[in-house]
């Protein structure tokens, strides 16, 4: 059993990941290649419970969250941002703001604004369960 | 060579013959793929990496090229059809007859969203989306932002963006203080009032999927686009001597070398450079 990646490696890893794979199928083809790269040592970042994440752009840890708004359970959490439990695909400006999938025209300062602002935008739709990468 | 209308001008025979050719687009599965395409390219300035179809100086042929190859497809079907464009400075209501039954249908319900006249209404049968992101598979509006109103982009502030001289400007991203590319596609800093302007703004007026990564799910995204393609056309007859920025590959220490596009460089996923997208002429006209 590896020891599990510091926040930093797997931070990086993220990041790794997301960018190369952008949001659609490339992200898990590539998956591999990073595992294999000895720079990027450790497990891909797999949740224990709940669904699969795709690779998530990770928030500053100052920024972790967990609370209801809108009659909505909105987390921060090391592996993203989640809605009921779902991930939020979620994308960082040059500015260091955010994107979510369900706002890719406007940004936000911070993962919890981008969480609340897609709870107001999606009007009680839920985000698929696998998520676009898996598409 | 065809000439791409305003759709306030389209006939009726005109409007049905678009509408009919996107239907058939979407059942053929066609449509999809270019959702999907959009989806891909779609790279913001804070990861590494080459973006080419937003937050970059090639930002404007990246989507000449889209909506090009897009307009093939739909050729394909019906060599007559053409995408119009939507002058979202004047026809800047829902009462728009761009909204109306026989167009493109009308604004959300306001219990979920759903559009639910004119034929991309999901009840009509022949709109479904099934793209991985939400559970939903209906077409979304939401005008003007109903829990927090905002207006689309007005004449002046257009002008705001036309009038620069500067194609764009370093750091050729989505922060670049200048230029007409990041004035009109909408990033550049403001208050909550005025950010998100013009491009952008039209994105967030409409909403639903029109907000999201996968906008292309709304037809109005290709009326859109064509304006903004028309606008670009209109900056470069206004600043004749002005050119796409940048003109030479990036040097190694620019930290922006293999993001953004020069103009001799090829975009993906087409080999195209935006040197062979700065005019349109030899492929389509606009009626204005």
């Amino acid at each position: 059993m590896p020891p599990p990646p510091s926040s930093r490696s797997r931070r990086l890893f993220l990041r790794a990941a997301f960018a190369l794979g952008a949001i659609g199928g490339t992200a898990a083809a590539l998956l591999p290649v990073l595992r294999a790269d000895p720079r990027e040592a450790g497990p891909p970042p797999t949740e224990a419970a709940g669904p699969p994440a795709e690779p998530a752009e990770p928030i500053e840890r100052a920024e972790l969250f967990d609370e209801m708004y809108g009659g909505r359970h909105i987390q921060g959490t090391d592996a993203g941002v989640r809605i009921d439990g779902r991930p939020l695909h979620v994308m960082r400006r040059a500015d260091g703001s955010y994107l979510s999938v369900v706002n890719h025209y406007e940004s936000f300062p911070t993962a919890l604004a981008t969480a609340r602002a897609a709870v107001d935008d999606l009007g009680g739709a839920q985000l698929s369960l696998a998520g676009p990468a898996s598409h | 060579m065809h000439i791409r209308k305003n759709q306030r001008n389209l006939t009726s025979a005109e409007k049905k013959r678009f509408v009919t050719t996107v239907l058939e687009l979407k059942r053929q599965g066609r449509y999809d793929e270019f959702v999907r395409q959009h989806v891909q390219y779609y790279r913001t300035d804070g990861d590494a990496g080459l973006r080419a179809a937003h937050m970059a100086p090639s930002f404007l042929p990246w989507h000449r090229k889209y909506l090009l190859e897009f307009e093939r497809a739909l050729q394909r079907i019906d060599p007559k059809v053409t995408v119009p464009y939507w002058d979202w400075t004047t026809d800047n209501t829902p009462a728009a007859s761009l909204w109306s039954e026989d167009f493109l249908g009308g604004d959300g319900r306001s219990s979920d969203g759903q559009v639910t006249t004119g034929a991309f209404a999901y009840g009509a049968g022949n709109w479904t989306i099934n793209d991985g992101v939400l559970e939903r598979k209906f077409l979304v509006r939401a005008f003007g932002r109903p829990t927090s109103p905002i207006a689309l982009p007005t004449k002046d502030e257009l002008a705001w963006a036309m009038d620069e001289s500067v194609y764009d400007a370093a750091p050729w991203d989505s922060t670049a203080p200048r230029g007409f590319r990041n004035r009109l596609e909408g990033w550049t800093a403001g208050s909550d009032r005025t950010r998100w302007r013009n491009h952008n703004r039209v994105h967030r007026w409409v909403g639903g999927q029109m907000l999201g990564a996968t906008a292309p799910h709304d037809p109005v995204f290709w009326l859109h686009h064509a304006f903004v393609d028309l606008l670009w056309d209109r900056w470069q007859k206004k600043h004749p001597k002005a050119t796409y920025l940048p003109q030479r590959r990036l040097g190694g220490d620019d930290p922006q070398r293999g993001q953004a596009i020069s103009v001799d460089e090829p975009m993906p996923p087409w080999r195209t450079k935006p040197s062979e997208m700065l005019s349109h002429r030899s492929l389509y006209r606009y009626d204005a």
